[in-house]
């Protein structure tokens, strides 16, 4: 018994072993037989040694026939599971050269396979040995060579129109052949003289595990990385076991020389030095080669989970689906991603946000009763396409069947991957991913990152629509407030109008009624027409007051077209009503100076939400006054300022609101726009209560306008804020 | 008897004049300041023995400032106080206490304004 009998032994009982597996594992393998037949008669092959061996000298060349005659069918076995793997076996160009093959094969060898025309002999070298072929013989190598050859080259270009798992599973499959294919040649070549260098069926063993990985696994490890361990493998090993009995082989008398008769601990210890060793090195070597290949795919990782942290922090849920799908995209060199939104109302799930619209026309709407929901909602994992592409194969056509529409709409979605995105065990999303541009599959470190994206984005999602109720509702608060607020306010101001107004009826109606005939006879007309006046202008204010509290209460919540200048003098009168003289605590009624343009074209706002937005603005203004004036650090005759200035450009309406107040602080300017941030509530607790909205809600209002808003301050002298809004502005549906 | 001279402070340009012109027609001599520092002066110069007096000014110290400050300097003025506020209790409270006579309302009728004026001159 030596190694190349070992080999052969091997080879068989390996494929016998895998054969089976393969053949448990069942009807989820689309090429189980082709396979087990390719391995099968591979692993009989291999016997050849073991059997010439076995049989010598009398019935060598009599078990070496038997072997042949299932060797003779290898190369059609191997041209149909090619063919097969391909799906191209039923192809009528293809099925006859499969038929011709197994002719071939069945009518011109097999007549002879038991004549030296085939075989004469078989000769023993060393430890191997070799077959002393006929003329058919050297027929029958071409025969196998070209089949094998046109084999590969169909793999080739398989691999090549390929994409995903398939050309993943390709890839595999042709190294795994081309092994089995140099066994064949170094086995073809002793023939010729030529030495057997490593015993041949190593190789096949190797061709086999590679086939069953490949037609078994769903998962299927880059072909580079597994190469990569394979090699650091080998190499590893190589020389933890070959340096020891390298050293037994060449250096036993030098050891004996050194040692005496314990010489043999040396390579001992050495040995188990070096297995202890072995496993580290290996990891190492291996993770170091693979960070070479993985460098790209790591780094994209790295930056995707970088941005799902950032995530949280964006409360426009527009604003963050655009995101999701900018960044899965770029990272990850998509041609396109989708992402839909479960939609509260109805419950159905809305396409939110595309990248590069224009390759695919997405359905707007995918209803919540759809087996791909459903899938998504139950399972909470990602989905990918060509798993289950593989787990469809199988099941028979005709049978309804709820992955069959699973498949259909993924396909017509272009997916490669689904993400789903679970929070509080309900489905708020899905991320629909197509194919990497460079056509590699989504490797299992993709999955898993994009799988804690989705975490991440979930989490923001249900953060962003909290944050619209919480915002709406924020809104509503204020806007009640804003009215309670001026409720004092305006009565003080209609009893000012009222008792003008009745002062001056009353003093009318005495002279006319008592003093017409006296002293005041003469200038009785004047007198008259005095009191008429004053009543039309108190009238007037009355009205005016009148006018916009209505407007608070009433005005709408819808875009129109709207004059931005009036929205803004609304602001400042509905300010004027509310801030009382109590609540200025001794300041002084701060000066309004209103500056704009008289061409300004109207804009398209919510007129409400805008209104709210320079009323909060210029309460702000007045509570920065107050708190300057309160803080004695304003010069003693402080006049409070508060200046609006409109201007436009080509795009935009610039509106710029400064107050001489008490200023932001540095720190505090920039957090100023974060949700729900008061410079107020903390910083002067009972001076000014921090109502409102706040700069954030602020902020998302002008936002939903396509608008963008900005702050400058210099802490106790002023602040200014800029409000920009498109002209152009198109409102959303 | 008290003199016939009333000082009205009030921030409504309007009401001082009509008030000025009924009362002066009734036989009061009215001096009208929208201020409160204004009202401090005319008291000083002219030497009214009542006051008609808004509690809410719009510019310039505050109506019980004003209250406190003329008392101090004539402890005998009668003054009638008044507010468009319905809120305010505490303040009308306090210049009740400060030595304010009376509280009216407002708006007020004139010729109720009169009659209180009066009974406030006289008692």
């Amino acid at each position: 018994m030596n190694i190349y009998l070992v080999s052969s032994v091997l080879a068989f009982t390996v494929s016998c072993f895998l054969s089976l597996i393969i053949y448990l594992k069942g009807s989820q393998v689309k090429s189980r037989n082709a396979t087990i037949l390719i391995i099968l008669c591979a692993g009989i092959w291999c016997l050849f040694p073991f059997f010439a061996w076995w049989g010598w000298p009398d019935n060598t060349l009599l078990f070496t026939r038997i072997v042949y005659l299932v060797a003779i069918f290898t190369a059609p076995a191997f041209l149909n599971f090619g063919l097969t793997i391909l799906d191209t076996k039923r192809l009528p160009k293809e099925r006859f050269l499969i038929r011709s093959s197994i002719l071939i094969s069945a009518f011109l060898f097999l007549p002879f396979f038991y004549s030296s025309f085939f075989i004469k002999g078989v000769k023993k070298v060393n430890s191997y040995f070799s077959i002393d072929g006929g003329p058919l013989y050297k027929l029958f190598i071409f025969y196998f060579g070209a089949v094998c050859i046109y084999c590969f080259y169909r793999l080739y270009f398989g691999i090549k129109n390929s994409n995903g798992y398939l050309r993943n599973q390709l890839k595999y499959v042709f190294i795994g052949f081309l092994l089995a294919f140099f066994s064949g040649l170094i086995h073809f070549l002793t023939s010729f003289g030529l030495p057997e260098i490593i015993p041949h069926d190593f190789l096949v063993v190797a061709c086999m595990f590679i086939l069953t990985y490949a037609i078994l696994k769903y998962h299927l490890l880059d072909i580079n990385i597994a190469l990569t361990r394979a090699g650091v493998f080998i190499i590893v090993y190589t020389l933890v076991l070959g340096i020891p009995f390298g050293l037994v082989g060449w250096g036993k008398d030098w050891l004996i020389y050194f040692l005496g008769q314990n010489w043999y601990w040396a390579p001992m210890l050495l040995l188990l030095g070096l297995a202890t060793c072995g496993p580290f090195t290996y990891i190492y070597l291996s993770r170091k080669a693979e960070e070479r290949f993985l460098k790209e795919e790591r780094h994209a990782h790295q930056l995707l989970k970088q941005a799902s942290q950032g995530m949280v922090r964006i409360h426009d849920k527009k604003r963050l689906l655009e995101l999701i799908v900018h960044i899965t995209t770029k990272i990850l060199g998509l041609s396109n991603a989708a992402v839909f939104l479960l939609d509260e109302n109805s419950g159905n799930f809305k396409l939110a946000a595309v990248r590069f619209k224009s390759k695919y026309q997405y359905s707007e709407v995918i209803p919540q009763d759809d087996p791909l929901v459903q899938l998504l909602a139950t399972q909470k994992e990602p989905l990918v396409y060509e798993e289950l592409k593989l787990a469809n194969q199988d099941l028979s056509s005709d049978t309804p069947n709820q992955l069959k529409e699973i498949d259909s709409q993924m396909r017509k979605l272009k997916a490669a991957v689904i993400i789903p995105a679970v929070s509080n065990a309900r489905l708020l999303a899905f991320l629909v991913l197509s194919e990497k541009k460079s056509k590699k599959m989504y490797s299992p470190e993709d999955l898993s990152t994009l799988w804690a994206l989705s975490y991440e984005a979930a989490l923001a999602i249900d953060n962003a629509f909290l944050y619209e109720k919480e915002k709406l509702r924020l809104a509503e608060q204020s806007r009640r407030q804003a009215l309670a607020d001026m409720a004092p306010g305006a009565s003080h101001q209609f009893n000012n109008r009222l008792a003008t107004i009745s002062a001056t009826t009353d003093n009318l109606l005495d002279l006319v009624k008592n003093d017409s005939q006296g002293a005041y006879q003469d200038n009785l007309l004047s007198n008259i027409l005095e009191g008429l006046e004053i009543i039309q202008k108190e009238v007037a204010k009355g009205e005016q007051i009148t006018k916009a509290i209505l407007q608070k209460a009433k005005v709408k919540l819808e875009f129109d077209k709207v004059d931005i200048v009036k929205v803004i003098q609304n602001a400042l009168n509905l300010i004027r009503i509310r801030r009382t003289r109590e609540s200025l605590g001794g300041a002084k009624e701060p000066e309004f100076v209103f500056n704009y343009p008289k061409d300004l074209p109207l804009l398209t706002l919510c007129e409400g939400t805008i209104q709210d937005v320079f009323e909060n603005m210029f309460n702000n203004s007045y509570d920065a006054i107050v708190i300057k004036h309160k803080r004695n650090i304003a010069p003693l005759d402080y006049q409070g300022k508060i200046s609006v200035d409109v201007t436009r450009n080509d795009n935009s309406v610039i509106i710029q609101v400064e107050d001489n107040g008490i200023g932001i602080q540095k720190d505090n300017l920039r957090k100023l726009f974060t949700d729900f941030f008061t410079t107020k509530a903390t910083s002067e607790k009972g001076v000014v209560g921090g109502s409102g909205l706040g700069l954030g809600v602020m902020r998302s209002f002008i936002e939903e306008h396509g608008g963008t808003i900005t702050a400058e301050s210099e802490y106790t002298q002023w602040t200014r804020f800029t409000i920009t809004l498109p002209l152009n502005f198109k409102p959303p549906k | 008897m008290p003199n016939n001279k009333l000082l009205i402070v009030d921030d409504e340009e309007f009401i001082l004049s009509q008030f000025k012109s009924y009362l002066e027609r009734k036989g009061y001599l009215v001096f009208t300041a929208t201020k409160g520092e204004e009202g401090l002066n005319l008291l000083k110069q002219n030497n009214p023995d009542l006051m008609l007096l808004d509690l809410h000014l719009k510019e310039g110290i505050q109506g019980i400032d004003v209250l406190k400050q003329s008392l101090e300097f004539k402890p005998d003025l009668k003054v009638a106080i008044y507010s468009g506020f319905g809120n305010d209790n505490e303040t009308i409270d306090s210049c009740l206490k400060l030595g304010a006579k009376l509280v009216l309302p407002k708006p007020i009728n004139l010729k109720t304004l009169k009659e209180e004026l009066d009974k406030l001159r006289e008692g």
